[in-house]
């Protein structure tokens, strides 16, 4: 399972958990295990680093929480996007876009 | 980004959202865990492999925990404690440099918890008297004939309290000794003989049984006594069976009512309280005092202020009194005696003689506290400035300039808490010295305890002293980041070797008020000790004979009591020669000059006459004290009653009244010329008053001839107080004559120097150790400073420079902040000195010995200070200064 993986860059690892929170609420594990399985596994989530993210964007307001039960019935901590952070998503979203498009283009032109 | 602070603030305000704990966090992270590891499970891996591979993927458990806790900003007290927590861990690693300042704020945190406290017993906390923020004492004065601070008479105090209005009581107090029996000794009591009403004036509840009840000092009413706490616990041992016990005194039945608490005593300590009727000299007084205005003139008068009157209004009442006293009793009142009165507060007279001394102490203690202050700046500015990239880092990483000044206060605050701990106990430890060093100056000093607000007081100190100390550091070494990071922390803000020059100049500024102080002090107390006495105080024992007066019939009896104890006591097989003494060396204050008239010289101008201090002695006196004979001859036997008066004086009367003559032979007169005294010697001077008493024209008379001494003088074999018990045998063979105040001569000369050698060894040990703060904190900037330029050091070699040049110029530069600190200092010493003035004795608080020997002594000190670390950067070798980096 060694491929080639992508440490994410500072900042993108919080537009991903928006991301994978848009479509359903999802616990901390279930959250890393998607971004893998979304990239194709080319990006790995620092599982250390997911759960001060969660608080963060938790703190910010674009994220909520609460206990649930997981599919195999065990106590879990899932977390939903408020409205907030679905306007956030947007935004870094067009970001992300304007930006990689940028860079792309320079790729390109050189 | 002030809106997410907001949001964050509203988020959290408003309840929702809030983040879990670490609880929910471990449970969180527990689940992640668990699914990670069956995960692995399923990839076919053992299940400890699989528990192994999850626990590696999460990574290191105790950063993210805190990393999230951190994120979650959670509770300031958690931020609190965080910081806290890398303060101890930062000062741990630096442990030298945390010891060295703990240290020296516990030093200065010490000094002034412990100043404080007797601040704070002294002179701030209510007296401990229910009533005494409204407790006044009268004050009689006639500046006209030279009185001041005149007692009140009986029929005086009758009329204030019938002519005033503003007292709810007047009450009076005077001291007196008499002889208890009862007990195995004949014992004298030190009584204070009151009103009935007197301590609930004050407000004073007993300890045990009562105080004196309405009418007890009726003449006819049965004498009753209260115990006070000291005395109680010293001859009872605090047994509370011991009210309603019976003890005799003057001849009477007295029947103890009651113990009292522990309480400043004013104006005098002593053993038991009466009321006035027990006392046969007042009562005596008081039934004989018609005609006579100044009847018992021995009162103190205590006054409770009634609730709408004030000092002011009070003290006019009384003036207005005393003013009718004059006209109504010319005969009592000479004319032209300017009279007045007034009322003053009870609290300031209590604490009014510890004033100056107390001033002194804060002043010492303030100033410890700024050099420690000043030094442990130092010290973290050094440090900080060392820690210049890591700070740059972490400013980089994203702390704030507020959190990052925020961690280093919390550092200087645990510094300084820390410093606090172990300042309390220093203060803890040395406060009974205090104690017994407040005690000879005021009677509230029991009083003094480290209590609850002497703590606050400890923990504010401690606090305030860490933010000062910690902004000075603080500031400098986080504001221009960019530029440390640019350098590589190669190089320093000057702005903060800047500030460190100046707290140099001002540890030295310090340091010299503190040495001048001490220095001058030191100067007082060798000139005190260097006084002679004029007598020998070795092997001298000392005692006083309380004569029960009840057992004798008139003063002859008393006469050939006295002299046949001296006689006996000098047969004490360890006795080498006893004598009696009217004025004992060391225990009286003051000497009591009264006029004598030279037989020959001008008798109408009064004032002019020799005022001379008046003594009564036994015939071995001047030999038992090894006091010189300088001409004619010294008493004998055949001075006596009835034979030719005759009276020795001491040289300064001689010299003063006989300039260039020889006063044996000549008469004097202490009565106008009625009767006349005939001068047979003349003896050196002593000073029985201590050494800070200049010698007075005195003069002595035998004993049978004048006066009533009662002090024994014995020069023993070997050590004097072996004599104590054959010298009380001796008396208590003969009667029932209480022996006291047994001491070594020499421990009381020792006691006569003990304020001034305390005052000069607390100073002295300020002294020193703001000396040895100070040097230290020059060493250390000056091995910064050059440390900082070994590069251009080696530079300027490798160049051709020449190392003594060198030398000269980084010395020159070490020392112009020392110059400025002692030009500093010697202002600060001059003022300094206003506040040790009244303390020194025969040496002027702008001594310029001290101040030359003060100021030479610490440029000598400051240089080599300077000089070490200097020559150190001169020896560098060029090429490896180069390459330093």
């Amino acid at each position: 399972m060694t491929k080639s993986n992508v440490d994410l860059l500072q900042g993108t690892l919080d537009m991903l958990i928006l991301k994978t929170l848009h479509l359903e609420p999802q616990h901390g594990w279930g959250i890393s295990q998607r971004i893998q399985q979304m990239s194709k596994d080319v990006l790995q989530v620092n599982q250390g680093s997911l759960y001060p993210a969660l608080h963060r964007l938790q703190r910010q307001g674009f994220i909520g929480s609460e206990w649930g039960t997981s599919e195999n019935n065990r106590r879990a901590k899932f977390y939903r996007l408020t409205t907030q952070g679905k306007k956030q998503l947007a935004t870094e979203t067009a970001n992300w876009q304007r930006l990689a498009g940028a860079v792309a283009e320079i790729l390109q032109t050189v | 980004m002030p809106e997410r602070r907001w949001s964050k603030w509203l988020t959290r305000a408003r309840g929702e959202g809030r983040p879990g704990d670490d609880a929910d966090l471990s449970d969180e992270v527990a689940f992640h865990l668990e699914m990670e590891t069956k995960k692995y499970i399923e990839q076919g891996q053992s299940p400890r492999e699989a528990e192994r591979l999850a626990r590696v993927n999460f990574g290191a458990m105790q950063r993210h925990v805190e990393e999230c806790r951190d994120e979650r900003q959670g509770n300031q007290i958690d931020m609190l404690m965080l910081d806290v927590r890398y303060a101890l861990r930062s000062l741990g690693r630096n442990w030298g440099f945390a010891t060295a300042a703990i240290l020296t704020l516990a030093l200065g945190i010490g000094a002034n918890t412990a100043i404080f406290s007797m601040i704070y017993g002294v002179l701030m906390r209510p007296l401990p008297y229910a009533n005494g923020s409204r407790l006044v004492l009268l004050e009689q004065n006639a500046p006209g004939i030279g009185v001041e601070n005149a007692p009140a008479s009986i029929p005086q105090l009758y009329d204030y309290r019938e002519q005033s209005s503003g007292f709810d009581e007047l009450v009076e107090y005077h001291t007196m000794f008499f002889i208890l029996l009862g007990r195995d000794e004949p014992e004298r009591v030190q009584t204070g003989v009151v009103s009935d009403n007197f301590f609930d004036t004050l407000g004073v509840t007993p300890l045990h049984g009562r105080t004196f009840v309405d009418g007890e000092d009726d003449l006819d009413s049965d004498p009753v006594l209260v115990l006070t706490y000291d005395y109680w616990q010293r001859a009872f041992g605090g047994d509370p069976d011991v009210v309603g016990q019976v003890f005799e005194m003057n001849t009477k039945p007295h029947t103890v009512v009651g113990v009292l608490p522990q309480i400043p005593q004013f104006p005098n300590p002593v053993d038991v309280y009466m009321p006035t009727s027990a006392c046969p000299f007042r009562a005596n007084s008081e039934r004989n005092m018609a005609g006579n205005h100044q009847a018992f003139a021995n009162l103190f008068v205590f006054g409770q202020l009634a609730d709408d009157a004030t000092i002011a209004s009070a003290s006019s009442e009384v003036d207005r009194v005393i003013k009718g006293f004059e006209s109504d009793f010319p005969d009592n009142y000479p004319s032209g005696g300017e009279y007045n009165a007034r009322v003053v507060d009870l609290k300031d007279q209590l604490t009014s003689n510890a004033r100056p001394m107390l001033m002194m102490l804060v002043a010492t203690a303030g100033l410890v506290l700024l050099i420690a202050c000043a030094n442990v700046a130092n010290l973290s500015l050094a440090r900080v400035m060392r820690r210049e990239s890591e700070i740059a880092v972490r400013a980089a990483l994203g702390a704030s300039r507020g959190r990052l000044i925020r961690q280093l206060l919390t550092e200087s605050t645990v510094l300084a808490l820390l410093g606090g701990i172990f300042g309390l106990a220093f203060a803890y430890v040395g406060l009974d010295i205090l104690i017994d060093f407040a005690a000879r100056y005021t009677p509230r000093a029991p009083q003094v305890s480290i209590d609850g607000w002497v703590l606050l007081f400890t923990l504010g100190v401690s606090v305030t002293t860490g933010l000062v100390f910690g902004t000075f550091p603080a500031l400098p070494g986080t504001r221009d980041l960019g530029r440390s990071m640019k350098e590589g922390g190669r190089t320093t803000a000057s702005g903060g070797i800047q500030l460190r020059r100046g707290l140099v100049v001002l540890q030295v500024a310090l340091s010299v008020v503190l040495l001048v102080g001490a220095g001058l002090t030191l100067r007082s107390l060798s000139a005190l000790q260097a006084v002679d006495p004029g007598f020998n105080t070795e092997q001298v024992l000392t005692a006083r004979v309380s004569l029960d007066f009840a057992a004798f019939n008139d003063m002859n009896e008393m006469h050939d009591f006295l002299q046949e104890l001296n006689r006996r006591i000098g047969e004490i097989p360890i006795a080498r020669a006893a004598a009696l003494t009217q004025k004992p060396p060391y225990r009286s204050v003051n000497p009591n000059l009264s006029a004598i008239l030279i037989e020959g010289k001008d008798a109408e101008d009064s004032l002019g006459r020799p005022q001379v201090d008046f003594n009564a002695i036994t015939t071995d006196y001047f030999e038992t004290l090894d006091i010189p004979l300088l001409a004619g001859r010294t008493f004998n036997s055949g001075d006596a009653q009835g034979t030719a008066a005759v009276a020795v004086i001491n040289e300064t009367l001689a010299r003063e009244y006989w300039p260039g003559q020889d006063p044996v032979d000549t008469r004097i007169s202490f009565d106008d010329g009625e009767n006349w005294v005939t001068v047979v010697g003349v003896v050196g001077d002593t000073r029985l008053y201590g050494p800070e008493v200049a010698v007075v024209p005195e003069l002595y008379r035998p004993f049978g001839q004048a006066g009533m001494p009662t002090w024994l003088v014995v020069r023993t074999v070997g050590d004097p107080l072996a004599a104590t018990r054959a010298v009380k045998d001796t008396a208590y063979s003969m009667g029932s004559n209480p022996i006291s105040d047994v001491q070594a001569l020499a421990t009381l000369r020792d006691d006569a120097v003990a304020s001034p050698r305390l005052t000069a060894s607390l100073l002295g040990v300020f002294a020193l150790l703001a000396l040895a703060v100070t040097l230290t904190g020059i060493a250390g900037v000056m091995a910064f400073a050059v440390s900082q330029r070994t590069r251009e050091m080696g530079l300027r070699l490798a160049l051709g420079a020449q190392p003594g040049k060198l030398l000269n110029m980084v010395v020159r530069q070490g020392m112009v902040q020392v110059a400025v600190g002692l030009v500093l200092g010697v202002g600060g010493a001059l003022a300094f000195g206003q506040v040790l003035a009244d303390m020194l004795f025969s040496v002027d608080s702008g001594d310029p010995t001290t101040f030359v020997v003060v100021v030479v002594t610490l440029a000598i000190a400051s240089l080599i200070a300077v000089l070490i670390p200097a020559r150190r950067a001169i020896a560098v070798d060029p090429a490896t200064a180069l390459r330093s980096d």
